[in-house]
């Protein structure tokens, strides 16, 4: 075959290739068209925290220990909120600590009231639907699709992991007292009161 | 022939029939319409990347890497056409038609198997060591470009690949089909399949010969890559979904469908056709213990000792081979 006829029908089969395979867009259009009626889980989040957080009602520490001790499985059915089909309750709870230990996952508080209770403050580990359960930030009926409820979860633990642990961390020390407010998961089968590990929402170095 | 040797020759069928025979027995589920569709879509992917497979082993080299070339080929396919490709240098957005999505997918695939071929002819790289180096290559890469998760929701046109019927017959085994005939043309009836055979029968007799030994490998390890591929894009279209992890430990039962369809590992030797049986011998087997509810852990086990009785029979059949 001569050369300029190869050369003719290779260029005619790359571009009948080409022009069936891509298609050119300006980039603002599409992330236009793209955002358009999205669900943006962080500002969504972003609102919860400056809006909502600073009033939301929570159980105190030292109460929520003792109710449970007492009575375990009426407290959290009666009080607790419960996602699906689970023996995970979630609660919101505040109170005040002295600094017993700082490790590498969490910090120890002895609750001011009751030096014996002890609560953790998680400072790394920071995953799961905790808050989001615990707040009743959102109902996963008002959602499209799950994707959307579970990036509710992502921006609120991303908050916590970047915003609300590094500041703290750094300036926390043994026998500082501390204000705490935040999510606490208690699992009815397993419930280990002596060791509740707070996922934090609020944490005040007083 | 004797009937010696008419057994050897048949060795492949004969045990598919057996096999079919007891099952059929053993359960009533198993002859049925239904389940023969289901293992014949089931093997399809394994039969795209053995066909390759035999490829590369007839020229006395292994492919370690088509599992994780599978993974990274679907996921490059189905992220080209869920994402596209933004170019904001450009303010530039590329988007990619399911035509497109599986170009770009085949490309991928060709060109690690290229990398392979080339590692093997210009460094002399052992194949084994080549092709493991590219398993992690590409898982790596596959877990890379998914960010770690599933790409989904790929579209009803790309899902007719893996889950669309025409004349009857699922679009996989369709495909599975064309690739099979092609491979046995071009293994029977051409130049190049002959000098497969001959560099895997002897190399050195092939390159004093004057073949382009590295030209074939390298042709030879990128089929394997393309093929490959288009395992990964039915797989893909299949689940509607691109799993980072897909293909994992597709190469062994690919390797298995190879040596059991009695291509010997000394290379030279062997057919895609007989391959195809290894497969079906696979996919039957595997069918059948599920119907049968034996465990995975024991499924496992017994496929183990099928592969070594083939070539425990193989070596028996060929004792003078290296």
């Amino acid at each position: 075959m001569k050369k300029p006829i190869k050369f003719f029908i290779i260029t005619v089969t790359l571009v009948l290739v080409g022009y069936n395979s891509v298609y050119f867009e300006s980039l603002d259009v599409k992330n236009t068209a793209k955002n358009a009626g999205v669900f943006n889980s962080v500002e969504f989040v972003d609102q919860f925290m400056g809006a909502k957080l600073p009033n939301l009602p929570a159980t105190d520490a030292n109460e929520l220990i003792g109710s449970l001790e007492l009575d375990l499985v009426g407290f959290t059915a009666e009080n607790g909120r419960k996602m699906g089909i689970s023996n995970d309750y979630y609660f919101v709870v505040e109170g005040t600590g002295e600094v017993q230990a700082i490790e590498d996952e969490d910090v120890i508080l002895s609750l001011i009231g009751n030096s014996k209770n002890k609560i953790r403050i998680a400072t790394d580990f920071i995953f799961g639907n905790t808050i989001r359960e615990a707040t009743a930030i959102a109902n996963i009926g008002d959602f499209q699709n799950t994707m959307d409820f579970n990036a509710i979860s992502v921006a609120l633990n991303d908050k916590v992991r970047t915003t609300i642990v590094p500041s703290f961390s750094k300036e926390v020390n043994i026998k500082d007292t501390v204000y705490f407010k935040g999510g606490v998961k208690v699992n009815t089968k397993n419930p280990t009161l002596k060791n509740l590990r707070v996922i934090p929402l609020i944490l005040n170095i007083e | 022939m004797n009937i010696k040797t008419t057994l050897i020759r048949f060795q492949s069928i004969i045990a598919l029939l057996v096999l079919c025979i007891v099952l059929s027995f053993m359960s009533d589920k198993f002859l049925t319409p239904e389940n023969g569709w289901n293992i014949m879509r089931q093997i399809s992917v394994n039969v795209c990347i053995s066909i390759g497979m035999t490829l590369v082993i007839l020229t006395r080299g292994i492919d370690l890497s088509v599992g994780s070339i599978l993974a990274l080929s679907g996921a490059v396919a189905a992220g080209l056409l869920k994402y596209g490709i933004d170019v904001p240098s450009l303010n530039l957005f590329i988007g990619f038609t399911v035509f497109g999505a599986i170009l770009g997918g085949l490309f991928v695939g060709g060109g690690l198997g290229v990398f392979n071929g080339w590692m093997i002819t210009k460094f002399k790289v052992p194949p084994f060591v080549a092709t493991l180096a590219m398993l992690t290559i590409a898982r790596g890469a596959t877990m890379l470009w998914t960010g770690g998760f599933p790409i989904t929701g790929l579209g009803a046109h790309f899902a007719f690949i893996g889950t669309g019927w025409f004349l009857g017959i699922p679009m996989p085994v369709w495909i599975t089909a064309i690739l099979v005939v092609i491979a046995v043309i071009v293994t029977n009836k051409t130049k190049f399949g002959r000098y497969i055979y001959a560099i895997g029968g002897n190399e050195s007799a092939a390159r004093l010969s004057g073949l382009p030994i590295n030209k074939i490998k390298i042709w030879v390890y990128t089929i394997a890559g393309i093929l490959a591929a288009v395992g990964g894009i039915i797989l893909t279209s299949r689940l509607d979904s691109a799993q980072p992890n897909a293909g994992f430990s597709y190469e062994l039962d690919s390797i298995a469908a190879v040596v059991i369809g009695g291509t010997s590992l000394s290379g030279g030797r062997g057919s895609i056709l007989g391959t195809v049986q290894g497969a079906l011998i696979i996919g039957v087997l595997n069918s059948g213990l599920v119907l049968l509810n034996v465990s995975p852990f024991w499924q496992q086990i017994i496929k183990g000792f099928v592969i070594l009785l083939a070539v425990i029979l193989d070596r028996i059949n060929h004792p003078n081979e290296e």
